[in-house]
């Protein structure tokens, strides 16, 4: 039943090749994303308008559909809404398409750790921002952004795992990275060593996502850190 | 409030104004394809797909309109991407002959999984896909058709001491192993158990996606006592596998296979068909099988009353 184990070995330095491409999907969308939430949290924590409908819509979507659907609808739907004002995108990169489509639903997650967390803040802190004479932008940079990211970072170092685990699906739009990479051996082969194969690529997401959390528990320590001088200071 | 919300919108607008011109910038660019492929994956892979299908559009007249072609990955050796990730196989031979033919058009080829390309060629993503189809009712309603530019020859895969020759040696209850309902081996093999109710023999179609060499790894744990493939597939897989009790039989059914085209590109039909015509009387594909399958396919389709001129 397990024949080609020898596929093991053989596909880990093909697949190793396609780690900066994994990386590439994971990167990209995290940097948009870490801040397009921030807007969206924005919009979710202010006055309830128009804009806020609007956008707890988008949030309640995307935080509520299948992500492969939503891949599938950007991939085939975002080309036919630009031929409606003229512009033929169907040649664009495949990636093209997987990094909106992640961003739009990561965004949306990310948005709600930033809500749940901004909304946790002592308020007195924001007050006391202001009483010491910050602006609005001073009173975000220096007390409402570095503690909104203290409480939301365990949530996102989850979402962020998930996300690096999302990117193998980007092969069934013709993204080759690490999973289209194995999907493809997978083909070469006709099957044979499949399990293999797959456990091999199995390996190189689980030592990313090693490195991934040990980053996050490294930042969280940090924060950590600065909070206790500054509160022995 | 009021204002504030105004303010939001006219942001909006601005960014939607900024994408549209990000758009309109990207959609005027000459080298669309392969500019946005990210440096990354250009890095990881020794030549991208993307660089096979810009040499081809450079060769060609600037005003050729480009039909966008999936290749099914999972289809070697008819289709599928090669170690370097470059889309190779039969079939990416013949549309690489079929696109010289015509000099209105330009092939660009994206190598994507199964689902994708169906999908895909139904919404307009695709003009047409290639992944060695059968004819099948369900395809012949949801796609347009082209003429065949091959045929595809099945064989059983049996125990070598099993005495099964072909399907009728079957009857009584004897097992093929399980084949994905969409493939369409299984609608062949449904057609000919259909037509042959005396002979009454087990199988099962798959829900799931599995494996041809899963098919033959079963036949050799005796699971089943058949498997239903054509011989250059099994004889790939046992190369890998180096069954020696296993047996491949002589070939017990055929079918044409054709690309799967857009409901609404009737252009690229008749194009299509007319250089697959041109290029089968020429001899060119009967060639290319000889080259790919070791025998003329056409010859052999010929002989056995698939293929009738």
């Amino acid at each position: 039943m397990f024949y080609g184990q020898e596929l093991f070995g053989e596909s880990i330095p093909i697949l190793i090749r396609f780690i900066p491409v994994t990386l590439f999907y994971f990167l990209v969308p995290t940097a948009i994303s870490l801040l397009f939430g921030a807007w969206i949290c924005k919009v979710r924590t202010g006055k309830k308008g128009l804009l806020y409908r609007i956008v707890s819509l988008f949030v309640s979507f995307f935080r509520g559909t299948p992500g492969l659907l939503q891949l599938y609808l950007v991939f085939f739907g975002l080309p036919q809404l630009a031929l409606l004002f003229g512009y033929n995108i169907n040649r664009w990169h495949p990636g093209f398409f997987y990094i909106v489509a992640t961003c739009l639903n990561f965004s949306a997650f990310v948005s709600e750790a930033y809500r749940g967390a901004y909304e946790a803040i002592d308020k007195g802190q924001i007050e006391a921002g202001i009483a010491i004479g910050f602006n609005r932008f001073q009173n975000f940079l220096y007390v409402i952004a570095p503690l909104t990211l203290k409480t939301a970072l365990p949530n996102l170092k989850n979402l962020e795992i998930d996300l690096l685990k999302g990117t193998a699906t980007a092969y069934v739009i013709g993204v080759v990275d690490v999973m289209g990479r194995a999907d493809k051996l997978v083909s070469l082969h006709r099957g044979y060593g499949q399990l293999w194969i797959l456990s091999a690529a199995g390996l190189i997401y689980f030592l990313i996502n090693v490195v991934v959390e040990v980053v996050f528990s490294l930042t969280e320590k940090r924060l950590r850190l600065s909070e206790r001088s500054v509160h022995a200071s | 409030m009021k204002r504030n919300g105004f303010k939001k919108v006219v942001a909006i607008l601005g960014i939607t104004a900024l994408s549209s011109a990000f758009l309109a910038g990207c959609g005027n660019s000459a080298e669309p394809a392969k500019a946005e492929i990210p440096a990354a994956e250009v890095a990881a892979a020794d030549a991208p797909a993307g660089d096979a299908a810009q040499e081809t559009a450079t060769a060609e007249t600037v005003e050729a309109q480009v039909v966008e072609v999936a290749l099914e990955s999972g289809n070697a050796p008819y289709t599928y991407e090669d170690e370097n990730g470059n889309p190779a196989g039969y079939e990416y031979e013949v549309l690489k002959l079929v696109d010289d033919l015509l000099p209105e058009y330009t092939f660009h080829y994206q190598v994507v999984d199964y689902e994708t390309a169906a999908a895909g060629v139904s919404n307009g993503r695709y003009d047409f896909e290639s992944g060695c189809k059968f004819r099948t009712p369900a395809r012949e309603e949801a796609y347009l058709v082209s003429v065949p530019y091959n045929y595809f020859f099945m064989n059983l895969v049996v125990k070598s001491d099993s005495g099964i020759t072909g399907l009728e040696d079957l009857a009584g209850g004897k097992s093929i192993a399980s084949i994905v309902g969409t493939d369409g081996r299984a609608v062949a093999l449904n057609d000919w158990i259909k037509a042959h109710p005396d002979v009454d023999l087990e199988f099962e179609e798959l829900a799931a996606s599995g494996s041809m060499a899963d098919e033959i790894i079963g036949v050799e744990e005796g699971t089943f006592d058949a498997a239903y493939l054509s011989a250059e597939q099994a004889n790939a897989i046992f190369e890998e596998l180096k069954f020696d009790d296993l047996t491949i039989t002589d070939r017990v059914d055929g079918r044409d296979t054709v690309f799967l085209i857009n409901k609404e590109k009737t252009d690229i039909q008749a194009a299509l068909n007319r250089a697959l015509e041109e290029l089968t009387n020429q001899g060119t594909l009967g060639q290319l099988t000889v080259d790919f399958f070791g025998e003329d396919n056409f010859e052999v389709a010929r002989s056995i009353g698939l293929k009738k001129d």
